[in-house]
């Protein structure tokens, strides 16, 4: 096969997997060589699906030894295979990133003979990437599971980013669609990345000689609504990975029905829907001081399909409102509805030259139409108190008829 | 008095330097050689000397900070109507305030110049990502752009940085004006001339259509949405990209 068709098969092999962000590594160029990481991640391109392509997310492989139901990789499916040597994944690297296609390369890979020799491969790559092409652009790779920890570690030194996906959500979805997967195996290469991550942090601190072990961390990524789990379940779980496993980003994917088999569930479109309302719950989660259990409590372990997770959990404690947003602490502004990371902030920052106004309020660039049934300024309250018009202005008129119209097609047919 | 400068940045800040030579009280105005004049008002040519521009600059660098004269200079680089005026205003502000500047930023008058630099700031970060180089045959990346904002002067030092051992053009259609790296010097040039095309090296064409497949594939069918790429990457910016234009 020529080097278009195989970079497109193997292309199409990779997509499923969501995670895009180029971000969290400042490395620098070597000297005499070419390439930086942007530590806020730059976005190159954007695909037909409105997701951005930030590196050149590729399979080295979509052979695989392994034969799980949900994947389009797996081996019983009966799909063309194809692989690039390691140097044509150097070269395309080199050649997309000298033109600015791409922030770096993001390479993942079928498993073949074992785990072990995969990765020898996809170290094989960075090495030459790093060291001959002295490239210092972006580089993630998966680490995968059942890989002898040694090679990891090495693999650790010349990659950014390293993720480990777990796919499913619970042992018993894991044991139903990847039998031969356990989910000791997947968190084993995980929680070996974690230790050493903590262990290098203290190393570089004693000198910063000690190279860099992936200094943008490591993610995975949930597969949503290809097993039974809850919403409840899923953000349990990311909290437990953000907290004990400290991962830098849990991606969502919404499973796509690409594939057929007698476990997998039978859906017309994937559920994008929950996909979003997950994305929410997991920034309120990261950046809002919000727990699991305060979005989604045991009486409603699923989400709300009309209202945003932060708008339920306000609309649950609605004892709690309205605050004056010239007194309120910032953990309790960012709790207001219509207000982000950013327009708290700058509350906060206009508070201390003077009380704020209607106006300067205007400009912190919240949204006015939800912020106010949760808010005073300047002691006056300009919502609407009663409960069941509330929840009708807080649905969006857009959001509900995207609404209508998702639910025809998704869910179980 | 009306004082007409050429444009430029340094030729705004002597412009300023002028009006507080001859008071500002008198001033009713700074334009561009180009705008209408005032019926009755008298007017003053302002010649541009980077020895007034540095003194300016340094000034309310000295009492206003860092941040005030980056927004005041990614304000200017908008090039939104009567910006002059704005940021006349903002300067004589900035000498008046010093460093409590910024207390007063979300007043309508400096809300305005954070307003507008945001813009320009978006869009240099945006074209970070958007520029498309294309290789020639003697080797030199190419790269044409036709942003809203004047943001050439905010990526100049990304791909020096990244690309120094390159050597590259980005130019600038609806400005003329390109900047160039020569592995050794950034140059920011006028290049009146709308630039001909110029031979690729032998792998470009290979190269492009490489790019051009794996974005085609990257996409998910089942998750097409136009709007949502569009609302990324506007239709302005798909004429130089190469995914967006097959030939």
């Amino acid at each position: 096969m020529e080097l278009r068709d195989r970079l497109a098969l193997l292309a199409d092999a990779a997509k499923y997997d969501v995670s895009c962000s180029s971000s969290g590594s400042r490395r620098g160029r070597q000297a005499g060589g070419i390439g930086n990481a942007h530590y806020a991640g730059i976005c190159h391109s954007w695909a037909a699906d409105g997701r951005c392509i930030s590196l050149l997310k590729i399979l080295m492989t979509n052979s695989c030894i392994y034969d799980c139901e949900y994947c389009v990789n797996r081996r019983s499916h009966d799909t063309p295979r194809a692989m690039l040597s390691v140097e044509e994944i150097v070269h395309v690297t080199m050649a997309f990133y000298r033109r600015n296609y791409i922030e770096g390369l993001f390479l993942s890979s079928g498993i073949i003979r074992s785990p072990d020799y995969t990765s020898e491969l996809l170290l094989r790559t960075a090495r030459l990437l790093r060291e001959r092409e002295k490239f210092g652009g972006y580089i993630h790779m998966k680490a995968i599971p059942g890989t002898d920890p040694k090679i990891l570690e090495e693999l650790g030194r010349y990659v950014d980013r390293m993720s480990v996906n777990m796919e499913l959500p619970s042992e018993s979805s894991l044991k139903l669609l990847a039998p031969q997967k356990s989910r000791s195996a997947i968190l084993s290469p995980m929680k070996f990345i974690r230790d050493r991550l903590q262990e290098n942090r203290e190393e570089r601190r004693r000198s910063r000689k000690v190279p860099a072990f992936v200094p943008a961390g490591q993610t995975t990524q949930l597969i949503v609504g290809a097993s039974g789990e809850s919403d409840r379940q899923i953000l349990h779980l990311t909290e437990a990975l953000y907290q004990r496993a400290s991962l830098k980003r849990v991606y969502y994917s919404a499973y796509v029905p690409v594939m057929q088999g007698k476990h997998l569930p039978v859906i017309a479109r994937p559920p994008l829907l929950r996909e979003n309302r997950l994305y929410q719950a997991d920034w309120l989660l990261r950046f809002y001081q919000f727990t699991a259990d305060e979005l989604l409590p045991p009486s409603s372990p699923d989400f709300d399909p009309e209202l945003d997770p932060k708008a339920c959990w306000a609309m649950r404690h609605r004892e709690l409102f309205p605050v004056e947003v010239n007194r309120a602490p910032y953990e309790m502004l960012l709790r207001i509805p219509g207000i982000g990371r950013r327009s708290a902030w700058r509350i906060l920052n206009f508070r201390r030259y003077g009380d704020l106004s209607m106006d300067s309020l205007q400009r912190t660039g919240l949204v006015w139409k939800r912020a106010r049934h949760f808010l005073t300024v300047r002691g006056r309250y300009y919502g609407s108190g009663d409960t069941l018009s509330l929840r009708t202005e807080l649905v969006s008129e857009k959001a509900g008829q995207a609404l209508r119209e998702m639910s025809l097609f998704e869910g179980q047919v | 008095m009306i004082y007409r400068y050429d444009g430029t940045f340094p030729g705004f800040l002597c412009a300023v330097y002028e009006a507080y030579q001859d008071g500002t009280s008198h001033t009713e105005g700074i334009c561009t050689a180009m705008a209408p004049g005032g019926l009755f008002s008298s007017e003053k040519e302002v010649r541009t000397a980077s020895d007034r521009a540095e003194r300016v600059a340094q000034a309310f660098f000295a009492d206003c900070g860092r941040q005030a004269f980056r927004q005041l200079f990614r304000a200017f680089l908008a090039e939104e109507p009567g910006r002059e005026d704005v940021l006349f205003r903002y300067i004589r502000n900035g000498f008046r305030l010093k460093k409590a500047l910024y207390a007063h930023h979300m007043e309508a008058w400096a809300w305005t110049v954070w307003q507008w630099a945001g813009k320009t700031g978006a869009e240099a970060e945006k074209l970070l990502g958007l520029v498309r180089f294309s290789e020639l045959s003697e080797g030199l990346l190419f790269a044409e752009i036709a942003p809203t904002h004047d943001v050439l002067p905010l990526m100049a030092g990304h791909f020096q940085r990244r690309l120094a051992g390159e050597s590259w053009a980005i130019y600038d259609a609806r400005r003329h004006r390109a900047v160039y790296w020569d592995r050794k010097e950034l140059l920011l040039a006028e290049v009146p001339e709308r630039l001909q095309i110029l031979s690729y090296s032998g792998e470009e064409a290979a190269m492009r259509r490489l790019w051009q497949t794996y974005y085609d594939h990257i996409a998910v069918q089942e998750r097409t949405n136009p709007v949502l790429r569009r609302s990324y990457m506007p239709k302005k910016y798909w004429r130089y990209l190469t995914e967006m234009n097959r030939d």
